[in-house]
């Protein structure tokens, strides 16, 4: 199966900016059923792009526009290729648990088994874990896996705009509602917590025209990662109730979104930013839409680029070490 | 030299300029008002405010010393000469690695010494005293500069911070004895304020010098625009400026220099091709703003060529 | 270690008019008195410059001082709404002196340490083996707030990651020296340990001359050497200090380095990165720099890629500095082994890497983590100091003598709960030093903060930032709460 993926992130301010900075994470990972076939970034104005492997094995892009500038556009298009995903056993039996401990697992997953920035367990999520009796399970964790995917997708609406890309997983445990980001955290913090390591990942959901998906088709899409001894990593996304399989495209992972934003910039100058972005994601059989489909929409999975503050000099200076 | 750091001495100095320009007014006028009418004293008094645009600041019934106060030592008007000080004292210390210990110690020193000014009585004991040791200061801090400074570029961003204002200032206070600011104020100049205008100078005996003491207006607008030599004319500033301008940003490209040689030449031939007959017979006022806002387009262009330029223009 | 000592009697002509009236030895080991009235044999030649004073110059002579380092700017500003009000960071005129061969000792014994710590840095940033090891548990590097993942795989110069390092010694009562804390961040105080050294050399001549002190004023040349040594750029290397600003209470240091080294001083807006190469913006146009010999936190150094809200740092750096096109000192990720749980490992460190016992002891550091230890701080809770290990400024702290007994038993359940997170350290009486106090001189507190310069090569100068605490009978050196400093004589024989 193949898929062509256009991702266009635009930035426009309200005046002129100098000097953009910026770091890409979209560029989709080649591993397991995955492979990339292709990828090109292209930048209006245009940049010499610079790439690098993060500590997470994601390829990171960025470049720097010197010159002033109202609009900031990337676009970035990926040819990917899938092999179908190996059949996964409905369950696992019992001695799975036992499993994890033939590894140390705070050596090969640390980062992944402590809580992180945004996947941690709160009071709030606490309650909620008591709320829906969510406790680590006597049953094999695949299973367990399964029905908190399961759980945490009835136990939320989704809504887009009830949360930002920096809330904490609070406001959706108080709203009961929010988008794939914070359901993934959601999962990631509980899973963690019952001593599965788990991650998040960042990437492209192809919705086929006969499923009923929650998550919107003009964003990007993040689902999460538990590891399992005798399977590796497995994909759970709970925002559509689902396995990841050959529709979920993999672009970047980490401990949270804090570690896979797709992008993450800086400017100089006074200026707000208003920012749109638009996926598209096909078999690459199918034509290609127009580029026209490009419209406003609420920062769903990219912060704005942050301008420098001179107001917060005075206060900085004085705050360094010794 | 990083672009932050000739802004900051720029800035410093023009601070520095308008802080001394400050205590000269003051002092001349504390040092003269005994001897004049209280009519006089009042239009001279108001001279003194108009010539430093402050207006604003005064009250109708002011006297003397609160008048003195506000220019002086009101630490919130910033354009007194205790904030002018404590901007050029701001300037300074974010370039005090660039500027000699003496440098920094008689600007910081000065400073020290009036800051408390702003809050207490003390300096009403003797204020013509007070003007005069801050205008030594101010003298020697500027003889330090000159004498333990490497006259590099640096040296010649605080020469051009310097002229730009001073050729503005003494633009102003020609406006206000000649010009449309004139106007404002009630009673005509009498022979006591050609005088004052002088002394506001430092001028009276380098004019005395070249003109007698025969005191003619028209001779004191020619000697205070355009004579060469004294270092409180417009024309040394003019000459200054454009002598700084050739020294400053020594590796930038002919083309990133050409626009501000320019305004200089072009400033420069404003001061030698104008003639004190057509100034007095009414283009006063147009000249003294022509000059002021050509200091201001060398201004910009100096910004736009050498400090906040685009880096990707420089590449 | 100081068994050498010859005593030498100062019987002042006249009783009643001993600056000492009221120097009061404590339990601690006093620098300059071995016993009342008997002062050691390297404090001999300033006991007899003081007795030869006449009444108030000594007095007389502090205040020039204090004088010259406000005129001079040497200051710190203290910050309340709109006002700015400057201060000194006091100086005593009164020199603190280590004699030879205790600074030998102290040399050798800093330069094994600094070794074992980029060792340490190096490992954990690249294989990781004393964590496969299990010398030190992960969680306490990869838990650490300073360790940053970013670093992991990327090569620094000469495998020195602490370019400049500022170690605290204390001496215990037993007179030996011991370190009680490494500042591998961005340690500050150099400056001072420079101008005190031109203040009292100006306020005592002769005795400067005559005891064979040691010269430190070389220390500027060798941070520039070192510096210059981090980069393969050889024909004009371009090297910046990069300050927080004016803002910033060691400003003063950072000028004063640059200034002393001949490079530019420059804060974040100063430079720009474009295509992986840093440049700072001149007057002439743009300029490329080589190595960036930092005092800005990690945090703070790139907004792209750690704070974003950062307005002091550069955008884009870390990835120059990943691209090997310009040199950070010290590197980022150095702050790991400030944590004071990492610090009690660093004699284990010492001869994980090493093969070498320690020549400095650590203060005695109970780890709580370990059940051995847990249970001896338990039993001794009151005559110990409990400190939380990734807190700093004294939170989440118990001081044990000083604590009620419900206190204590209310930190005992939070230690029982929660051992990891905490160390335990014998409260120790810092050595006392002559120092000015109310026109006579009375004993203080110090500790001393030399400096470590480490690049290509590990060079010391002989000299070093004592911290006095200038209230008495306090223990706290800190220039924030009521510390200053005096110069440090180390002598040459």
């Amino acid at each position: 199966m193949f898929y062509s993926i256009r991702h266009v992130t635009r930035f426009r301010y309200s005046a002129e900016v100098r000097e953009s900075v910026m770091e890409l994470r979209m560029q989709p990972r080649s591993e397991g059923p995955q492979v990339l076939r292709a990828f090109q970034i292209n930048t209006i104005p245009r940049a010499q792009l610079y790439a690098y492997t993060d500590h997470f094995g994601n390829a990171v892009y960025h470049f720097n526009v010197l010159k002033s500038h109202a609009e900031l556009r990337i676009e970035a298009v990926a040819a990917v290729e899938f092999a179908r995903h190996p059949p996964l056993p409905d369950t696992l039996d019992m001695l799975e648990w036992d499993r994890y401990n033939a590894f140390n697992l705070s050596d090969e997953h640390f980062d992944l088994i402590e809580p992180s920035k945004f996947s941690a367990v709160s009071p709030a999520l606490a309650a909620f874990m008591e709320e829906r009796r969510i406790v680590k399970p006597a049953a094999d964790p695949l299973g367990a896996l399964k029905a908190l995917n399961t759980t945490i997708h009835d136990a939320f609406d989704y809504e887009v705009g009830i949360t930002e890309v920096h809330s904490p997983i609070e406001h959706a445990l108080q709203q009961r509602r929010g988008v794939c980001q914070d359901f993934s955290h959601i999962m990631i913090a509980v899973a963690r917590s019952w001593g599965i390591p788990a991650r998040y990942v960042s990437g492209y959901l192809y919705h086929r025209p006969q499923t009923k998906d929650r998550s919107g088709s003009d964003a990007t899409h993040a689902w999460m990662e538990a590891w399992l001894p005798s399977l590796g990593w497995v994909g759970f996304d709970p925002t559509n109730n689902v396995l990841a399989d050959e529709r979920h495209i993999r672009a970047a992972v980490g401990r949270d979104y804090a570690d896979v934003p797709p992008t993450r910039g800086t400017f100089k100058g006074v200026a707000e930013s208003e920012l749109a972005i638009a996926v598209s994601v096909e078999p690459t059989q199918a034509p290609v839409r127009h580029e026209d489909f490009l419209r406003v929409a609420r920062p769903m999975s990219s912060p704005p680029p942050t301008a420098s503050m001179p107001e917060r000099l005075y206060h900085q200076q004085q705050q360094q070490q010794q | 030299m990083l672009s932050r750091v000739a802004d900051s001495l720029y800035w410093m100095n023009r601070y520095l300029e308008r802080a001394e320009h400050i205590a000269r007014l003051i002092a001349v006028k504390l040092e003269t008002t005994v001897e004049q009418s209280r009519e006089d004293a009042e239009a001279a008094w108001a001279r003194v405010v108009a010539a430093l645009s402050a207006e604003h600041h005064m009250t109708e019934s002011a006297d003397a010393m609160s008048v003195t106060h506000r220019l002086a030592f009101d630490w919130h008007n910033d354009s007194s000469m205790l904030a002018s000080l404590g901007f050029a004292r701001d300037n300074a210390r974010q370039v005090r690695d660039q500027l000699t210990i003496e440098v920094w110690e008689n600007l910081n020193r000065l400073f020290l010494k009036l800051r408390p000014l702003a809050d207490d009585k003390s300096w009403l004991r003797n204020p013509p005293r007070l003007f005069r040791e801050t205008l030594q200061a101010l003298h020697a801090l500027e003889g330090v500069t000159n004498s333990t400074l490497s006259h590099g570029e640096g040296w010649y961003f605080l020469e051009l911070g310097r002229h730009i204002e001073r050729a503005q200032l003494v633009c102003r206070l020609l406006d206000v004895h000649f010009g449309t600011a004139r106007s404002a104020i009630a009673a005509e100049p009498t022979y006591f304020d050609w005088l004052v205008l002088l002394k506001s100078c430092s001028a009276f005996e380098p004019y005395c010098t070249v003109y007698t003491a025969t005191i003619r207006p028209e001779k004191i607008a020619e000697f205070l625009l355009f004579d060469r030599e004294f270092p409180h004319s417009v024309r040394y500033s003019v000459d200054r400026i454009g002598d700084a301008l050739a020294r400053v940003a020594p590796g930038a490209p002919p083309t990133r220099r050409a626009a501000v040689e320019r305004l200089a030449g072009r400033l420069k031939a404003t001061a030698d091709f104008t003639q004190i007959d057509e100034l007095m017979s009414g283009s006063i006022a147009r000249f003294l703003a022509g000059i002021a806002a050509q200091c201001e387009q060398i201004h910009e262009a100096v910004y736009a060529a050498y400090i906040t330029y685009g880096a990707e223009t420089v590449l | 270690m100081s068994s050498a000592v010859k005593l030498t009697r100062v019987d002042p002509a006249e009783p009643g008019h001993t600056p000492y009236t009221n120097y009061r030895l404590g339990a601690a080991y006093d620098e300059m008195f071995a016993s009342a009235g008997a002062v050691r044999m390297h404090y001999a030649g300033l006991a007899q410059s003081l007795a030869d004073l006449p009444g108030d110059e000594l007095v007389r002579r502090q205040q020039a001082c204090e004088t010259s380092f406000l005129h001079q700017g040497i200051t710190f500003t203290v910050y309340s709404d709109k006002q700015a009000t400057e201060r000194i960071i006091p100086t005593d005129l009164l020199p603190r002196i280590v004699t030879a061969g205790e600074w030998d000792r102290i040399e050798a014994g800093l330069k094994q340490r600094i070794r074992a710590l980029n060792h340490f840095l190096h490992d954990i940033y690249t294989d990781g083996r004393v964590l496969k090891d299990g010398l030190i548990p992960r969680s306490m590097i990869y838990g650490s707030k300073h360790y940053r993942r970013e670093m992991r795989g990327l090569p620094v110069p000469h495998d020195a990651y602490v370019n400049v390092c500022g170690t605290d010694l204390v001496r215990r009562e037993d007179g030996a020296f011991v370190v009680l804390e490494d500042n591998l961040r961005v340690p500050s105080g150099v400056s001072y340990m420079l101008a005190n050294r031109d203040v009292v050399r100006r306020a005592f001549p002769d005795l400067f001359r005559a005891q064979a002190v040691r010269p430190i004023d070389h220390y500027p040349r060798e941070l520039l050497a070192t510096l210059k040594a981090l980069t393969p750029v050889r024909d004009d290397v371009s090297i910046a200090v990069l300050t927080p600003g004016v803002f910033n209470s060691a400003y003063f240091e950072h000028a004063f380095l640059a200034r002393q080294m001949g490079v530019e001083l420059v804060e974040g807006r100063d430079l720009l990165v474009n295509d992986n190469v840093v440049y700072a913006r001149t007057t002439s146009g743009l300029k490329r720099i080589d190595v960036i010999y930092r005092r800005i936190d990690d945090d703070f150094i790139d907004p792209l890629i750690f704070r974003d809200d950062s307005a002091l740092g550069v955008s884009g750096l870390f990835n120059a500095y990943r691209a090997g096109n310009v040199v950070i000192a010290n590197a980022l990720g150095t702050g790991v082994d400030d944590d004071k749980a990492v610090y009690a490992y660093v004699p284990r460190l010492i001869r994980y890497y090493l093969s070498e016992e320690p020549i400095l002891e650590n203060v005695e550091t109970f780890l709580c983590r370990e059940p051995k230890s847990l249970g001896h701080v338990l039993a001794n809770l009151d005559k110990v100091v409990v400190k939380a290990v990734g807190e700093s400024g004294g939170y989440g702290m118990l001081v044990g003598p000083h604590a009620s007994k419900a206190e204590r038993e209310a930190f005992a359940e939070k230690l029982k709960a929660d051992p990891e997170n905490y160390i335990a350290q014998p409260t120790i009486q810092l050595s006392t030093a002559p120092t000015v106090a109310d026109g006579g001189i009375e004993p203080r507190h110090v500790d001393l903060r030399p400096f470590i310069l480490n690049g290509e090569q590990t060079v010391i100068v002989p000299g070093a930032l004592t911290r006095v605490a200038l209230k008495r009978g306090s223990l706290v050196v800190n220039s924030s709460q009521g510390g200053g400093s005096k110069d440090t004589w180390v002598l040459s024989n």
